[in-house]
């Protein structure tokens, strides 16, 4: 099944961590989609108080070019029109995890809080099948760095779960062994469409 | 798009599929047709159904699960196409292989098992057959697919779980019949709908969840089918509250006893989603009755207070649903929950248990009332005493024993501690009785009479204190005797007693103890179960085949691990530490695989190198042999695949199999220096030797069997071999026989073996009798009277055969085994006989021949054969029976005792006896007298007596002397070298015999001719004189002394001295003294001795005229007559006379010179030549010894007497 698999990357806003993950898992050639659960897209601004917010849905490129406006200078400096730049590039805007109706056959969080978002949305909505989906959390710092690492990360466990024939049977075992090698702590569970 | 360029459309499609066989482009098609199927035409599916089903055989998966999903789609669009779409999801679920496919298949079977349920209970009557049909069709795949809850394919259970969940949904009624539209459930089903059974389906859905419970605390599932049923119960419960309470007791069960195959981030995986879904449960409305037990749960699983309100139902709520229950309070009873109960029995107990440790421990906000006790309807004291009155009424033993099944499915597998029912039960009691008293009051079951009630309490009140005080003596005890045991166990319920102010300070030290010491118990008992159910778990649903060669690629893994070939291992230690590692392994490893699998394998692996690995295979017959004897605490032949032959029969012979083919192997293995180093640590270590192993001992020396062959006896040649010896092996043989024997006694084998080295030491052969002997002999030195006994009966038993006409033929050759060859068999087989030969009489009395100077009783046994035998074989035994008589001591009573009951026939021996046993000793004076009285009473042959004669007093042996003398010289000669202790005696000194050896030659010739006659007396002095040494010059002195001064002149006196006078010429003094007695006593009356004496004298010459002076001319003239050559003596010795000394006789004078001597007219001529000499001798007859008797030098003298 390979390539077949459906894969979507969840964090807070949909910006750094899942993008940087979408970004390299769609050079690989997976189907990958990437999303953010929280109420707001937040990206840092002038000062920790003072974050820049925007509505989900807000084109990449428009965020890119109103911080553009306010501070080129800062806003280069701390790599956020680099990675806008880079989303831009992916897809047009960021998407909310709770608004989507698509199917996938896992999905990645990057952090805990994330990951209950994603398990609470998929209890209450409506159940129309049995279809599985394995929900794992990665924890990945909201930095750069710490994004391009969660990326190569969630690139190895994807490469392995793709090599595998019959992933309900085997992701148990293959996350336990996963989870040994790069030594953090995984959460997973299984969710039903 | 018409329905004319539709249908086109599809028939192009469906063409296209044929030529296209790539999958992804015909899911392209597929979808294509999906699409124009049911979207745009749907009454052209009916009519392409065929070409649409016959996907389901497509080669590719995904087509496969595409055509599944188009299935499902087309039944969702109309029931009816069930009738088609069920017989394609049949075949699939039943025959496809891919697991993926049947996934996808489960799935689709969740929608259509709705859509069944619609139709059937929907379907017009002229439909009506099809859709049932078609339902019982799905009811069977239903019951298949529930089945696969025990899949081997985790992801094929997890869909299993969910198909579940869909299936109890849809088998239930709604809440109140109160379902939504789109919901299919059994609300649905009109009642008098004869093909389907709506109570009989809802028997079916809670039969099937509470297989799912099962399944849930099972401690081997899968954190992700964990997660997964979690949800389905969740949802069941949201969707069904009349389940809720069981899935909350389950979600508690479960959180207590998490599976130990978790790992640590599964765990919080698990509690986080337990938490979620507790969190969901919450906010139901049903969650009313159980809201304490799910706070707890969240409480537990670290939800804050915060979160726990959040999700907290409206207080209003909370009180509507409260009035609510009040006006319905008689749809309490649930029949799901006693189903439940059992299977849910140990979480129970431990449930109700922990609130109370967390009481004792005081943990404060932890304390949590007991659960279930918000869900009973305050029914007051009514339910309280009903609930007593049924708890009184359970036994523990009886609940345990009645749940036993489903609480034991949960035990790990340590032993049961024998409290554990007792304990386990507690908790279970107090569950069934609150259910049971609920139940009898709700349905006015339970007497209401208050007076009844009262008195009813007050007796249970005694027995409950009676109870508790029992309990607590008990429980004191346990306290003080094994603390960290009762740790592990849950606190009995005794604890929180607080009507006795006593126990409970018990009470509170062992809930101490057990919090001391409860934490490392339980995490190492954890860790334990974690990696046991690991591998169950993992090695379970291999088929048997995969698991044996797995198990046989391990076992040649390991045992390859030993051969230098891999890392090498500097330290011996460790090297030490390995190799008993590694044989462990191997031994548990192969013992539990099926015996014909592993026997080839381990067979051939010890003989690759026999030496070393022989530990290995002890150490796998030790493993083999407890599981046999079922010492080991796992069954092997429960975890050992049974074959049709494999039966309990097989197993308990498995051992001695195994053990019979190992050496069979090794004995069959050419040979090599350690051969028999390795054999003999095999007989001697393993656990336990059946009876063809000991059989098999005799394979394992070849060279037995070799010279079982009826051949030559004499085995020179066959000894060198270019191999061991056989000698040797034949010695390594018996050593290893004397080992098992010794070492090992109390198994019965040592008796067996026992008699195989007794057969070796009868053995024909000479050499490998004497191996079997000197093992023998060993043995017994080493042990007790036991094997002294045993062995001596066989000895005895062996000769015993002398009895018989011959040997058997062969008897002993061919079955070198045979129990007893010769005596045993001999009867019953009768055998041809051969004669007795040396060697088969000794190989029948070798064994007692070397007993004897052990136990010399045996000495009866061997006289009483040789009465009886026939004379070769006495001949045998008598020239046999010198060496272990010789060693027998003759002065023991034993001895003596033969000597009083000498059968018929045994004279012989008790004589051959008795001259062996004083060759070297002087006998003793009881021995002496005895053999003296027989020797008067029974047997009369003299022979009898002589190794007895030098302790014969002197009277007896002169009485006897004669007889002795008839006897050939040679045994007159030992008789005699007895008598004087001669040559015979080590000690001569000690030698105190009772008659010198002078006195001998004077008894003898004292012998009265009545007696004896002349001639053996002759011979006997003969001997005498032959024995130089003893018989000397001085003796002989001494001799004649005696002789002459005896009264009556022996008639050999004269023989005698003229020989020692010819051996000792230096006797001549003695001699001429002799004669000159003789004189004296007129021995010329004595014609015989008077010839002696002129013989004598003419030995003496000269000297002799001394005395011959002295005869009356008469004697002298018969002298001269008989030996001229003296006259001229005489006559010089006459003429040699003075004038003043002489004086002789005329007569004298006359018979010297004639009638007319020139003598008597002048005595004084000179004297002849020499006269001067004759005159000093004279003089001086000691002088006359120097002289060299002239004449008589040659042997014509004793001519005469010699005839």
């Amino acid at each position: 099944m390979g390539h077949e698999l459906r894969i979507a990357v969840v964090c807070a806003s949909n910006m750094n961590r899942s993008m940087e993950a979408h970004s390299f898992l769609s050079k690989q050639g997976y189907k990958v989609k990437s999303y953010g659960t929280g109420d707001k897209v937040k990206l840092p601004g002038p000062s920790i108080d003072k974050p820049n917010v925007y509505e989900f849905g807000t084109p990449y490129d428009k965020i890119y070019k109103d911080l553009k406006s306010k501070d080129p200078n800062m806003y280069t400096q701390n790599g956020l029109l680099n990675m806008l730049d880079r989303n831009r590039r992916l897809k047009d805007h960021p998407e909310k995890f709770q608004l989507t109706e698509d199917e996938f056959d896992v999905i990645f969080t990057v952090e805990e809080r994330v990951f209950d978002h994603v398990v609470e949305f998929m209890e209450s909505r409506e159940k129309k099948g049995c279809t599985p989906v394995h929900v794992i959390n990665i924890d990945v710092e909201d930095n750069h760095e710490e994004a391009t690492i969660g990326a190569f990360l969630i690139r190895d466990l994807v490469d392995l779960m793709a090599s595998c024939d019959d992933l309900d049977n085997d992701i148990d075992d293959l996350l336990q062994d996963f989870e040994s090698t790069c030594k953090r702590s995984i959460l997973h569970c299984v969710q039903f469409y | 798009m018409s329905d004319l360029e539709t249908e086109n459309r599809v028939t192009e499609l469906l063409n296209q599929t044929g030529l296209v066989h790539e999958g992804p482009k015909r899911i392209k098609i597929i979808a294509e047709l999906k699409e124009l199927l049911l979207h745009r035409a749907p009454d052209l599916f009916l009519k392409y159904s065929e070409e649409i089903l016959a996907f389901q055989n497509d080669p590719a998966p995904d087509v496969r699960k595409m055509a599944l999903g188009f299935f499902e789609e087309a039944c969702q669009k109309k029931e009816s196409f069930l009738r088609m779409v069920v017989p394609a999801l049949q075949n699939i679920i039943f025959n496809d292989e891919n697991p993926n496919v049947l996934k996808k298949a489960m799935q689709v079977a969740c929608g259509l098992f709705k859509n069944g349920l619609k139709w059937v209970s929907t379907a017009l009557p002229e439909e009506m057959k099809d859709a049932v049909g078609a339902w019982e069709t799905l009811s069977t795949l239903r019951d298949y697919l529930v089945k696969q809850i025990d899949s081997d394919n985790d992801g094929i259970r997890t869909h299993a779980i969910k198909f579940m969940e869909a299936v109890i949904l849809t088998l239930t009624h709604s809440p109140d019949g109160k379902a939504k539209a789109s919901e299919i459930c059994l609300d649905i089903v009109p009642l008098n709908l004869r093909a389907v059974r709506p109570r009989k389906l809802e028997e079916d859905a809670k039969r099937i969840l509470e297989s799912l419970l099962k399944f849930h605390s099972s401690l081997h599932i899968s954190s992700v089918n964990l997660m997964a049923t979690m949800a389905a119960l969740t949802n069941i419960a949201k969707m069904r509250p009349v389940f809720l309470s069981t899935v909350v007791l389950a979600m508690q069960g479960l959180n207590s006893h998490l599976p130990p195959t978790l790992g640590k981030s599964q765990v919080s995986s698990v509690r986080k989603m337990m938490k979620v879904h507790m969190m969901a449960l919450l906010k139901l409305p049903a969650a009313m009755d159980h809201i304490t037990a799910i706070t707890a749960l969240l409480n537990e699983l670290g939800a804050t207070y915060q979160e726990i309100m959040k999700n907290h139902p409206n207080p209003e709520e909370i009180k509507q649903a409260a009035r609510r229950k009040k006006d319905e309070g008689r749809k309490r009873p649930r029949p799901m929950d006693l189903d439940v109960v059992p299977s849910l029995d140990l979480d129970a107990a431990e449930r109700k248990k922990r609130p109370k440790r967390d009481d004792l421990e005081v943990v404060g906000p932890k304390a949590l009332p007991l659960i279930g006790e918000t869900a009973v309807p305050k029914s007051g004291d009514l339910t309280k005493s009903a609930e007593e009155y049924i708890s009184l009424r359970l036994r523990p033993d009886f609940v345990f024993k009645t749940t036993r099944f489903s609480t034991l499915q949960k035990i790990p597998d340590v032993g049961l501690d024998p409290d554990f029912p007792r304990l386990a039960s507690n908790g279970l009691i107090r569950g069934i009785s609150r259910l049971l008293g609920n139940q009898l009051v709700k349905d006015s079951v339970f007497p209401c009479d208050k007076v009844a009630i009262e008195r009813r309490r007050r007796e249970m009140k005694k027995a409950e204190e009676k109870r508790k005080l029992e309990l607590a003596k008990e429980k004191r005890e346990k306290v003080r005797q094994e603390v960290p045991k009762l740790a592990a166990k849950p606190v009995d319920a005794v604890v929180d007693d607080s009507t006795a102010e006593g126990l409970k300070s018990v009470a509170e030290k062992s809930a101490v103890a057990v919090k001391s010491t409860v934490a490392p118990i339980s995490l190492a008992q954890k860790q334990k179960r974690l990696t046991n159910e690991r591998l169950t778990e993992k090695s379970k649903p291999m088929s048997m085949s995969i698991v044996l060669k797995v198990k046989a690629s391990a076992l040649s893994r390991i045992s390859s691990v030993g051969d230098e070939t891999g890392i090498a291992i500097r330290s011996e230690s460790r090297k030490e530490s390995m190799r008993s590692a590694q044989s462990e392994v191997m031994a548990g490893l192969s013992s539990l695989m099926p015996i014909e699998d592993v026997l080839g394998w381990v067979v051939s692996f010890f003989l690759t190198d026999p030496v070393r690995r022989v530990d290995h295979v002890i150490a796998w017959l030790y493993s083999e042999y407890s599981q046999g004897q079922s010492y080991s605490p796992v069954s092997a032949s429960a975890l050992r695949p049974l074959t049709s032959n494999d039966t309990a029969e097989m197993d308990r012979k498995r051992y001695g199999t195994i053990l019979t083919w190992i050496l069979k192997a090794i004995a069959e293995k050419d040979e090599f220096p350690e051969k028999y180093d390795v054999i003999r640590r095999l007989f001697l270590e393993t656990p336990s030797l059946t009876d063809e192993a000991v059989a098999m001992l005799s394979m394992m020396f070849p060279a037995d069997e070799e010279q079982a062959e009826p051949q030559v006896i004499d085995n020179e040649a066959d000894d060198q071999s270019p191999e061991i010896p056989r000698v040797k092996r034949v010695t390594r043989m018996c050593e290893l026989l004397c080992d098992m024997i010794l070492y090992r006694r109390g198994t019965g084998k040592h008796t067996t073996c026992l008699r195989m080295l007794l057969d070796l030491a009868t053995h024909p052969t000479p050499t490998i009798r004497q191996e079997g002997l000197s093992a023998v002999m060993r043995l017994v030195s080493h042990s007790d009277d036991a094997f002294a006994a045993a062995i001596g009966e066989f000895a005895v038993m062996s000769i015993n055969a002398l009895v018989m006409p011959g040997a058997i033929d062969g008897g002993v050759k061919n079955e070198p085994q045979d129990e007893v060859p010769e005596e045993e068999e001999g009867g019953d087989k009768k055998p041809a006989f051969v004669n007795w030969s040396e060697d088969s009489v000794k190989s029948a009395c070798g064994l007692l021949f070397v007993l004897l100077p052990r136990k010399t009783s045996y000495l009866f046994d061997l006289m009483r054969v040789f009465a009886e035998t026939s004379p070769e074989v006495k001949r045998i035994i008598l020239r046999l029976m010198e060496e272990p008589i010789k060693e027998l001591d003759g002065n023991s009573d034993e001895v003596m005792a033969v000597l009083d009951n000498i059968p018929k026939g045994g004279e012989t021996f008790v004589s051959r006896m008795i001259l062996l046993l004083t060759e070297k000793a002087q006998p003793s004076e009881q021995l002496v007298y005895k053999v003296l009285d027989l020797y008067k009473t029974r047997v009369t042959d003299v022979r009898f007596l002589i190794p007895v004669v030098s302790g014969l007093p002197e009277s007896e042996l002169m009485e006897i002397l004669p007889k002795f003398l008839r006897l050939a010289p040679n045994v007159l000669k030992e008789v005699f070298n007895r008598v004087l202790g001669v040559a015979t005696l080590e000690r001569p000194e000690e030698h105190n015999p009772s008659i010198t050896p002078a006195d001998l030659m004077v008894a003898l010739h004292t012998i009265p001719p009545s007696a004896a006659d002349v001639k053996s007396i002759i011979k006997a002095t003969a001997l005498c004189f032959e024995m130089k040494a003893v018989y000397t010059m001085e003796v002989m002195g001494e001799v004649i002394k005696k002789l002459v001064d005896l009264d009556e002149i022996p008639t050999l006196l004269m023989r005698t001295v003229i020989q020692a006078f010819s051996l000792y010429p230096k006797l001549s003094g003695h001699v001429l003294n002799a004669l000159q007695h003789l004189i004296q006593k007129e021995v010329w009356k004595n014609p015989r001795v008077w010839e002696g004496f002129i013989k004598c004298c003419q030995r003496c010459g000269a000297p002799s005229c001394v005395v011959l002076m002295q005869l009356q001319a008469e004697q002298l003239k018969s002298v001269f007559k008989q030996a001229p050559d003296l006259k001229d003596y005489m006559s010089r010795h006459v003429d040699s006379f003075t004038e003043n000394n002489a004086f002789v006789p005329e007569p004298v004078l006359e018979a010297l010179f004639g009638q007319k001597t020139p003598r008597s007219l002048d005595r004084r001529e000179p004297p002849p030549p020499g006269a001067m000499e004759a005159e000093a001798f004279a003089m001086h007859p000691a002088t006359l010894m120097n002289m060299r008797p002239p004449i008589y030098a040659g042997q014509g003298l004793f001519d005469p007497y010699r005839g």
